[in-house]
């Protein structure tokens, strides 16, 4: 039951993926007959997401949580289209923006300005907006002077607050966050949850992947606990974060499962 | 049945209860199980066009980054093909000082093809690492991934530029011969750029798949290189060898690039091969690396 009449943002009907491993350098021969026997490889096969089934209305915040090595960046990636399901079938409804973990996708040989504008426009964004925008998150990554940097001399906290940056000022309407307000300080993650809540507020979906407990009741209006690629609980927040701290043995007020 | 939409419970606005709601785009993506099939090739080549401005800049910035930090910055792209070009001139005419050959020809054949060789060192090289080396882009963001080999075209045609203008200096300096052959050039660099594209995307995927591909790579260039008619005037090869050498996709190419150079007007034999090659690897290249590009991020 959703509360608009728009469809939902985010449908995912029985979806399962999986990884291939190279256990060891791909010898070329290996390699030639992997490439023309297809379904024969001699990697190793991870299944990663198994019969996941969910759906996101317009304008509200989906929290995934579970333990190391779940399936939660899988599921995320899968939600952007960089990975491809091998069953099952994705839709999403909207101009999407993923923020995966910290700083990857970015250059790091490249000045902080540089990298806002090739992520906007590896978007298709307008080249002419694209200055506008450029100030505005350098403004809002509070990296000053920095902005004209080469990323690799940037903190982790500079990056990760770049990298939200960017992503949410390119004006998307779903959102896909992967641990990645983890890493800066205490004011900007405060900034951070309003901006979400900002974009929330303007009817954007965010899916937001973290193992902030905290985080994920305070913004998110469901939740999904994956465990092992398999949707273990789904629904209200805190219903599923009392099942999942049931699951690791933690009580409500056990402060250790809060990293940042 | 686990397909449930779940209820949206609390309202985590900014304080107003009607927020206002911008309606979405029509934009909608559907994730589906891919075997290797192209997809539609209008759409695909019409949302890569959409984000040119994404190779130009990618491009730009990329080769102003590592030359930035040197003292001498874009003068770097006409003092290497020059460096190359004493080194490989003072080596011939060490081994040949006997010989009594025209060594107008000679250096102008030597450089030109030095030259015009590194535009495809750079975009077959270059873009047959684009996706293994953008593995942070390949995994973050979703696009046409052709648009990482187009970046490294790109790149070589920047620097292509400052080349053939050195060259052309070159060329009168050293009273090389200005024939009708040179009406033939801008035809005979378009197929350079088939040729380089196409071989940079069948490589491209090639690594993707094979570990040991990025390091084979720079051999297999160096084997090119050799084999293409640079070092050496075609005229100076036995029919065995020059049969062989055939097999290079640039061996026609640069055979007419010698005669535009020497003053004469490329071969109707050589030119057609060169056409053949410049088709055929770029159509080849392309379905390779387009069928296949969804399964890449799995890899990686």
């Amino acid at each position: 039951m959703t509360t608009t009449t728009a469809p939902p943002a985010i449908e995912v009907e029985h979806l399962s993926t999986s990884y291939r491993v190279h256990m060891k350098g791909t010898s070329v021969l290996g390699g030639f007959s992997d490439l023309f026997k297809r379904g024969q490889s001699s990697d190793r096969v991870v299944p990663a997401i198994r019969d996941v089934s969910f759906s996101v209305p317009q304008g509200s915040v989906l929290g995934v949580i579970g333990r190391n090595g779940a399936g939660k960046s899988t599921l995320l990636r899968c939600l952007a289209g960089i990975l491809i399901p091998e069953e099952g079938r994705v839709v999403m409804r909207g101009r999407i923006s993923t923020l995966l973990t910290m700083g990857v996708g970015m250059n790091i040989n490249l000045t902080g300005r540089e990298n806002i504008r090739l992520g906007g426009l590896a978007m298709g964004l307008d080249p002419s907006r694209l200055e506008d925008i450029v100030d505005q998150v350098a403004d809002f990554a509070q990296l000053g002077e920095y902005v004209d940097f080469p990323v690799e001399t940037y903190s982790t906290g500079m990056r990760s607050r770049l990298g939200f940056a960017v992503m949410a000022h390119l004006d998307p309407e779903i959102l896909l966050i992967d641990e990645a307000l983890a890493g800066g300080d205490s004011k900007f993650q405060a900034e951070t949850a309003h901006k979400m809540a900002e974009m929330c507020g303007n009817g954007r979906t965010i899916v937001l992947v973290s193992h902030s407990l905290t985080a994920i009741r305070a913004m998110s209006n469901q939740a999904i606990w994956l465990h092992q690629g398999k949707i273990a609980a789904q629904g209200d927040p805190d219903d599923v974060a009392a099942s999942y701290m049931r699951y690791c043995r933690l009580s409500a007020d056990d402060p250790v499962l809060d990293d940042d | 049945m686990t397909d449930t939409s779940l209820p949206g419970g609390r309202t985590s606005t900014n304080g107003s209860s009607s927020p206002e709601v911008r309606p979405y785009s029509d934009t909608q993506y559907v994730w589906e199980p891919h075997t290797a099939q192209m997809p539609p090739v209008r759409p695909y080549l019409q949302d890569a066009w959409d984000r040119r401005h994404f190779v130009v800049a990618f491009a730009k910035a990329d080769l102003r980054g590592p030359r930035s930090r040197t003292r001498l910055g874009e003068v770097w792209a006409v003092v290497d093909p020059l460096f190359q070009a004493g080194i490989y001139w003072f080596l011939i005419t060490m081994i040949r000082s006997q010989s009594g050959q025209d060594s107008t020809e000679r250096l102008t054949i030597l450089i030109s093809g030095i030259f015009l060789f590194t535009f495809s060192t750079t975009v077959v090289g270059g873009g047959g690492r684009s996706i293994i080396r953008n593995k942070g882009l390949m995994l973050n963001s979703t696009f046409p991934r052709i648009l990482l080999p187009a970046t490294e075209t790109y790149k070589g045609m920047l620097d292509l530029g400052p080349y053939l203008l050195v060259y052309a200096v070159i060329h009168v300096l050293l009273g090389g011969p200005i024939g009708p052959g040179l009406f033939f050039l801008p035809l005979l660099l378009v197929l350079q750029v088939m040729i380089s594209v196409g071989l940079a995307l069948i490589f491209a995927t090639l690594t993707v798949y094979i570990s040991d591909m990025s390091n084979i790579l720079d051999y297999i260039m160096r084997v090119v290189f050799f084999t293409t008619p640079i070092l050496y005037p075609v005229g100076l090869l036995g029919p065995v060898a020059k049969m062989l050498l055939q097999l290079n996709p640039f061996f026609a190419l640069f055979a007419c690039y010698q005669a535009v150079v020497t003053g004469t007007v490329p071969s109707a034999g050589y030119l057609f091969q060169a056409l053949v090659w410049a088709f055929g690897l770029l159509y080849a290249g392309f379905r390779i690396f387009v069928s296949r590009e969804r399964e890449f991020a799995l890899r990686l």
